[in-house]
């Protein structure tokens, strides 16, 4: 048994690695029906910010079981763990942590051969205007967007409920002040999608920034 | 409150034989019917099952632990008679099978419940205790308990005690509200009580700062234990695979509804990673509250019913459940 966020991408679906792309399709709707926000069996189950943390971790399941590359990625990851224990940034790398999303706004998917993709790759859904493609998610640039989208960090208290201290450090890039990676990742994806960005890019630089930990944490 | 904590290890152990599994086809079945809220269906799916398993050539007897809320005697058509379980547990009858009254259905009969709340609403533990291995010591195929309504600690006991606990739940906000403070009010009695010592408690409260006040889910639990106190760890998943309670689904009146006991064992599992078998759910019934208007019992009356058919559902699937918990018990 284990907590959400440790679970793989195919336990949080209550799917086996060898599952169709129907399976996947399946699983994804009815997950959404039963344990989405608007069902009945999840009224005063949970407190809203876990409820929230777990439908992340259940969209960035989809994200990649949905996706044919993606997938392919992650069950190699998921196969030789070994492997991606690299770090992040290297080329070839490809990340332990549920995170990965090869088609991510951050350019080209990173890693090495791979066959086409059978079906033609979904869109990339949020947009960034304000994100130049190869900026750093650093605090600093996150505080400037949300000033830019005129927001204040108690606006996005109150609207992810999440405390508005997180959001301070992370901004400010305290990060022993940072609950651990599997909340933190929760956190920068409600972030992401206040400031609407796009929520994996975010929560990956971010997140790689925390483990090479930045001179400010010093 | 009055009831000592540390009674508790003893009550489960000596009622329910734990943790040493005895056969089950040994003694009698107990099935607790519980779920929270007041005005569910909790009587009415009481009767309806003991009733379902009486003509499936099965012993019944069906007590009535709602104590100080008694009114199954109604449910069956029959008046209230004495003694009933008040009697035996003020020690006014010696045994409990002095308080079983034969109903209209064979191989089904009933302890009636106490009339007087003060008397028996509040029992001391000896007396919950004597009630308890009364009722595991009953000559019967199955005891089915309806323990009423509320979380109260007598409650959370008899639904604990119970080889299959069966949570009631109707398709709206309040009850399934109330369906799952009665859950999980029932897991942390479970834990309290199976893993007495100073080790869950201190994992309790740091967990319960952690959460800033908040009951943390047992998965975050188990996570705080593993980190600390593998031993502890261990235990406390033993525990929680061990809280496995049914769920059955009253009045549902749209498709909708039908679909929300998958939901709810659903997001049972994902969010607090415990198990909970679904049983099925009865559609809303216009002939139930016919029924017990004329005081004549719903599955009697209508043998072929909506409620009788769903009935039988549960029933099988309930049976199902003790047949593979038997297979286990011999093969482990």
């Amino acid at each position: 048994m284990k907590e959400p966020a440790e679970q793989d991408h195919y336990e949080v679906l209550d799917l086996t690695p060898g599952c169709s792309d129907v399976e996947v399709e399946a699983a994804y709707e009815r997950a959404r029906r039963q344990l989405g926000p608007d069902s009945l069996a999840t009224y005063a189950l949970v407190a809203p910010e876990e409820s929230r943390l777990f439908l992340a971790r259940l969209e960035e399941a989809y994200r990649v079981l949905a996706d044919p590359e993606a997938r392919r990625a992650y069950d190699l990851a998921r196969r030789f763990p070994e492997n991606a224990r690299q770090p992040p940034s290297a080329p070839a790398a490809l990340p332990a942590s549920p995170v990965l999303e090869p088609r991510s706004a951050a350019g080209p998917p990173a890693g090495g051969p791979r066959e086409e993709p059978t079906e033609p790759p979904r869109p990339v859904r949020k947009a960034e205007s304000d994100l130049p493609a190869d900026a750093p998610i650093t605090g600093e640039v996150l505080r400037r967007i949300r000033e830019a989208r005129g927001l204040s960090l108690d606006d996005l208290a109150g609207r992810t409920r999440i405390s508005r201290r997180y959001f301070e450090a992370i901004e400010q890039e305290r990060f022993a002040a940072l609950p651990v990676t599997v909340y933190l990742r929760g956190f920068l994806i409600s972030l992401a999608r206040e400031l609407r960005l796009d929520p994996l890019r975010v929560s990956r630089g971010y997140l790689d920034r925390v483990a090479r930990g930045s001179p400010q944490d010093q | 409150m009055g009831v000592p904590e540390t009674g508790l290890p003893q009550l489960f152990a000596q009622v329910r034989g734990y943790p040493a599994a005895r056969p089950a086809a040994s003694r009698a079945r107990i099935v607790a019917v519980g779920g929270g809220k007041g005005g569910i269906g909790k009587s009415l799916v009481s009767a309806s099952l003991a009733i379902e398993l009486a003509r499936l050539g099965r012993r019944v007897a069906l007590v009535d632990a709602d104590l100080g809320g008694a009114n199954l005697h109604t449910c069956l058509g029959l008046p209230r008679a004495r003694p009933g379980l008040g009697d035996f547990m003020e020690r006014r009858i010696s045994r409990l099978e002095e308080a079983l009254v034969p109903s209209a259905v064979t191989g089904l009969s009933l302890v009636g419940g106490e009339d007087d709340p003060l008397a028996a609403a509040n029992p001391r533990h000896q007396q919950k205790l004597r009630l308890l291995r009364a009722v595991r010591a009953l000559d019967q195929d199955f005891v089915i308990l309806d323990v009423g309504a509320g979380t109260g600690l007598n409650v959370l006991d008899f639904f604990l005690a119970a080889d299959d606990g069966i949570v009631v739940l109707v398709p709206e906000p309040t009850s399934v509200e109330n369906g799952y403070r009665f859950l999980k009010a029932a897991f942390y009695r479970r834990l309290r009580a199976a893993m007495e010592g100073p080790a869950l408690a201190a994992l309790l409260a740091e967990a319960t700062r952690q959460a800033a006040g908040t009951l943390l889910g047992p998965r975050r639990l188990l996570s705080a234990a593993r980190e600390r106190d593998p031993a502890l760890a261990e235990q406390l998943e033993r525990e929680m695979r061990g809280f496995r309670p049914r769920l059955v689904v009253n009045m549902a009146r749209t498709a909708g509804d039908a679909e929300i006991g998958d939901a709810v064992a659903a997001a049972w599992r994902a969010y607090f990673g415990l198990e909970m078998d679904y049983l099925g759910y009865i559609e809303f019934d216009d002939d139930a509250w016919r029924t017990v208007r004329a005081r004549r019992p719903l599955l009697v009356e209508f043998p072929q019913g909506r409620t009788a058919t769903a009935m039988a559902a549960i029933a099988g699937r309930l049976l199902a459940i003790e047949r593979a918990a038997a297979v286990t018990a011999i093969g482990g």
